[in-house]
């Protein structure tokens, strides 16, 4: 009890200081006022000139159908723009490479911003991703539906021939309700992985799901991780936009988020706050870039020299006091001090000071893109270690069972139900007793040759095998419209299908109005993150995605016919 | 059967020379052999236009043009040529039937053979050598295979009464393994093979609508029941015709609607179940989530007060308004504060 009381109130002393930071405004308001003001006014304000470099500024010229000149912002307003001089009346070939290379250059220098956006693009074409694995198995299921449809039979004593059919609509329906369609994609790749001669394929694609399942959790962390490393990343390069997500401010230490104040020209606030943090040399020279606002180069120089004393030499420290000695006119120690950073340190330094108010560097924000893996598992392991501690004993068997369900799904499938699935007949398509039987009785006698078939059995054996082309022929004729892999499927490439059909549906995807896109991503539960900026309707990439499936289906029929 | 394969022998030995009039309980017909080799066999005339009748495109001429009296050389002359475009067809139809009914009649009962010598009268090279001799042997030899084949073919086919219904697949067009009969008009000079099967084929598969027994396809057919069975067999063999009774085997047992209940009630248990496993799994996150409103929303109510000079009302309003942001509103609780402030927050906490 005792200890716990004591954690308690080593918690509530890590609070304090916190508590007045949470919800506080740091400048957020003044960078809104002073974007509207740029954006509604005829003049060119000296204040707003930065925010011509944000991606709201990008966005708004789009919107407002302005030309552009050169895109600015973060990657993602950058692609908006690129495609919005792709497909623009005129084709302006400068900008548009100029766009190119701006787009080049962020995603080096702000790689978690690039990243950031990476994930949000493919959390934004997950639809059609997962529609292409979900018709990769329906066409399996369609070419195996005898053995299928024989052991869910046998299994769920079903006695219509509507049986299955009912099974199969009720846990989709379950899963589409409960918004858990990887589990979906998971069972039904786990099932085809039961009715296919390609068990490696599906077997692959489900351990692929099951590592998303498990983890799901972690990448969630992953993603508000690099939402905390974006802000910081900003900090560090300096801002491309005007909004970032603030919740994740409040996970920041008090001298990373007076800094924060500081780039957004809230001084009070930002001095406040780094009043609160511990001493060290960068409080000292984060307050002295604050204070440039108000106070003579000279007595900034003494207190520099005083931090330097206590603290030692520090590069931001040495370059702010090189541009207070310019500013003070002493230039040969300001030469001093050039020579000593190089000049390569020196331009990069100068190049970030002319962002701040003052000329006066903040203090450097350690950059943690390679630590942001590592922070995520360890954040996870503590988080999962705290939560499980607090558990009463029920939640903790739901909340293991959850974590080690899909494991547990997938040996089931994979050791279990693998040896117990009826098989397929190659050349007659009927249903066999095992898996790995790939010939039905008449067609093994027909191999093995011991015993001659009669009359009758040899009839009929052909009549299956051509009925089963035939079955497979008219699969490919009528699903190759919705399923374009559908003619690779019959001929067992089931990579090649997958890709054909991903290519489709993406480019159908990509070409659907955005509020239908976002109405299909808000059913299938698929909200968690934020939703893209709108890529726009485009007809044109509709078009062009309708015209491959009419050629592919074309193709695909006519080889068929053809065979 | 043996007397009469002995009796063929014993004349084609002795180079016998004359026609053999058959008469049995399935009909007449004539056999014209010449020193002990085989020239032609036919119906009586009658019979014999009956026949031609089926064969589809050919003229015939009128009973009473061509009487009792006439011979079947004669007889032939006349539809050739009443039929000058459809010469080499019919020549081919007759060729076939002029073995065929050789042939059939080894498995004719009651039969009864008056052989009657006299001195050939048919011009051998006439006619497209359609009465060029052939050695009996060869022909006693195919009597032999079809002696041996025709309880197979019956065997196979089971029941007269069977109905054949044609498929999509098409028919090879050139059958795998030459009828003896191909074989044997291959040896005669000038003699082109027979070609009409894919005719023949497709009046059979024409014939096969679901409603025709193979019965009803030999009485509609020209080739003969033998023929005919052996055809069916091979466009089976290659799927364009299927027996109904085969492909309604496959047919499930009877539903009823008890079955169907049952069916759906397992299916709404088992829905239930796992509905109740995936919304358990989905309500237990297992590390606290930052609930954070997404800077994209921010980016749109910026966007919104530049486009309307003010931030939305609601974000139903953001919603509908030109900005090109789309989102679940559902999940923020949004209150403007003023004017020129507004407070957004994340509705749920995970």
């Amino acid at each position: 009890m005792r200890g716990f009381l004591k954690t308690l109130g080593l918690m509530g002393l890590f609070l304090v200081p916190c508590a007045p930071i949470l919800g506080e405004d740091l400048g957020q308001w003044l960078l809104r006022d002073l974007f509207y003001t740029g954006v509604t006014s005829t003049t060119d304000l000296p204040a707003v000139k930065p925010l011509q470099e944000t991606s709201e500024w990008t966005q708004i010229q789009i919107l407002q159908g302005k030309k552009l000149t050169a895109p600015m912002g973060d990657v993602t307003a950058q692609l908006i723009a690129i495609r919005h001089l792709l497909t623009g009346q005129t084709f302006d070939l400068p900008t548009f490479a100029s766009a190119l290379a701006s787009l080049w250059t962020e995603v080096f220098y702000r790689p978690i911003d690039a990243i950031k956006t990476f994930v949000r693009i493919v959390y934004l074409f997950s639809p059609p991703i997962l529609f292409a694995i979900l018709s990769l198995c329906i066409f399996q299921y369609l070419i195996w539906q005898p053995a299928l449809f024989y052991d869910f039979r046998k299994v769920f004593k079903i006695k219509s021939p509507w049986g299955v059919y009912f099974i199969a609509l009720a846990i989709g329906s379950a899963a589409v309700l409960s918004q858990q369609i990887l589990w979906l994609i998971f069972l039904m790749l786990l099932t085809a992985m039961l009715y296919t001669r390609r068990r490696r394929f599906y077997r692959n694609l489900a351990i692929a799901f099951l590592f998303l399942l498990v983890t799901s959790n972690m990448w969630r962390a992953f993603h508000d991780r690099l939402e905390l490393e974006s802000i910081r990343e900003a900090m560090s390069v300096g801002k491309n936009r005007i909004e970032y997500p603030l919740a994740f401010l409040d996970s920041l230490p008090p001298e990373e988020l007076s800094q924060w104040a500081f780039w957004n020209k809230n001084f009070l606030t930002a001095q406040r706050l780094n009043e609160k943090s511990s001493e060290s040399i960068d409080k000292v020279v984060l307050s002295i870039a604050i204070d440039a606002n108000y106070q003579s180069p000279r007595v900034l120089i003494d207190r520099l020299e005083q931090a330097e004393k206590q603290f030692g030499r520090n590069e931001v420290l040495r370059f702010n006091l090189s541009q207070l000695y310019l500013k003070s006119q002493s230039l040969d120690l300001y030469d001093e001090i050039k020579s000593e950073l190089g000049l390569a340190e020196y331009d990069k330094f100068l190049q970030r000071s002319r962002m701040t108010p003052a000329g006066l560097l903040p203090p450097k924000i350690h950059g943690q893109f390679w630590m942001t893996a590592l922070k995520t598992f360890q954040d996870y392991g503590r988080a999962l270690n705290q939560k499980w501690r607090d558990l009463s004993f029920l939640s903790f068997i739901i909340q293991l069972t959850s974590l080690i369900m899909p494991i547990l799904v997938f040996l089931f499938f994979s050791f279990f139900l693998t040896r117990r699935t009826s098989g397929l007949c190659k050349e007659t398509g009927h249903q066999t007793d095992e898996h790995d039987d790939d010939l039905g009785p008449l067609s093994l006698k027909l191999a093995n040759g011991i015993e001659p078939l009669t009359l009758p059995e040899r009839n009929q054996l052909k009549t299956a095998q051509l009925f089963f082309k035939e079955h497979l022929e008219n699969l490919v004729r009528t699903w190759i419209w919705l399923i374009p892999g559908a003619s690779q499927l019959k001929r067992g490439l089931c990579l090649s299908g997958l890709m054909l059909n991903l290519m489709i549906y993406i480019g159908v995807w990509a070409g659907l109005p955005t509020e239908f896109r976002s109405q299909i991503l808000g059913r299938l539960g698929f909200d968690d993150f934020p939703q893209f900026i709108d890529w726009g309707w485009s007809p044109a990439i509709l078009l062009i995605t309708l015209g491959l499936i009419f050629l592919n289906s074309f193709w695909g029929i006519k080889k068929v016919g053809s065979s | 059967m043996n007397k009469i394969f002995n009796y063929f022998e014993e004349l084609s030995n002795q180079k016998w020379t004359g026609l053999i009039e058959v008469k049995a309980s399935e009909g007449i017909a004539f056999i014209h052999l010449k020193s002990g080799r085989f020239l032609f066999a036919h119906r009586p005339i009658d019979r014999s236009l009956e026949r031609l009748e089926k064969i589809e495109g050919i003229e015939l001429p009128p009973f009473a043009a061509v009487s009792a009296k006439t011979s079947w050389p004669e007889f032939v002359d006349v539809c050739l040529k009443i039929n000058p475009a459809q010469t080499k067809r019919l020549i081919r139809y007759l060729d076939v039937d002029r073995f065929e009914i050789f042939f059939r009649i080894f498995f004719w009962s009651n039969l009864e053979l008056t052989p009657k010598a006299q001195d050939s009268v048919i011009d051998e090279t006439n006619q497209n050598n359609l009465f060029a001799p052939i050695k009996m042997e060869k022909l006693l030899n195919e009597v032999k295979a079809r002696e041996l084949e025709w309880p197979k073919i019956q065997d196979r086919l089971g029941s007269s009464r069977r109905i054949f219904v044609s498929t999509s697949k098409s028919p090879h067009k050139s059958t795998p393994l030459p009828d003896v009969i191909d074989q044997v008009l291959d040896e005669i000079p000038g003699q082109e093979a027979i070609t009409i099967e894919e005719e023949m084929n497709q009046k059979i598969i024409d014939l096969c609508n679901g409603k025709n027994t193979v019965e009803d396809l030999i009485r509609n057919s020209y080739q003969g029941e033998f023929l005919v069975l052996r055809q069916i067999l091979n466009l089976w063999d290659q799927g364009s015709i299927a027996p109904i009774d085969t492909r309604t085997k496959s047919l499930e047992s009877p539903v009823t609607a008890f079955g169907v209940i049952q069916d759906l009630t397992k299916a709404v248990a088992l829905g239930a179940l796992v509905l109740i496993c995936l919304s358990l799994i989905r309500r237990t996150p297992l590390i606290p989530i930052v609930n954070s409103v997404p800077q994209e929303l921010h980016q749109a109510l910026e966007l919104h007060r530049v486009e309307h000079g003010r931030y939305p009302q609601d974000l139903q309003q953001l919603q509908q308004s030109k900005s090109f942001f789309v989102l679940e509103g559902q999940r923020y609780l949004y209150q403007p504060k003023g004017p020129n402030r507004y407070e957004l927050k994340s509705r749920e906490i995970r």
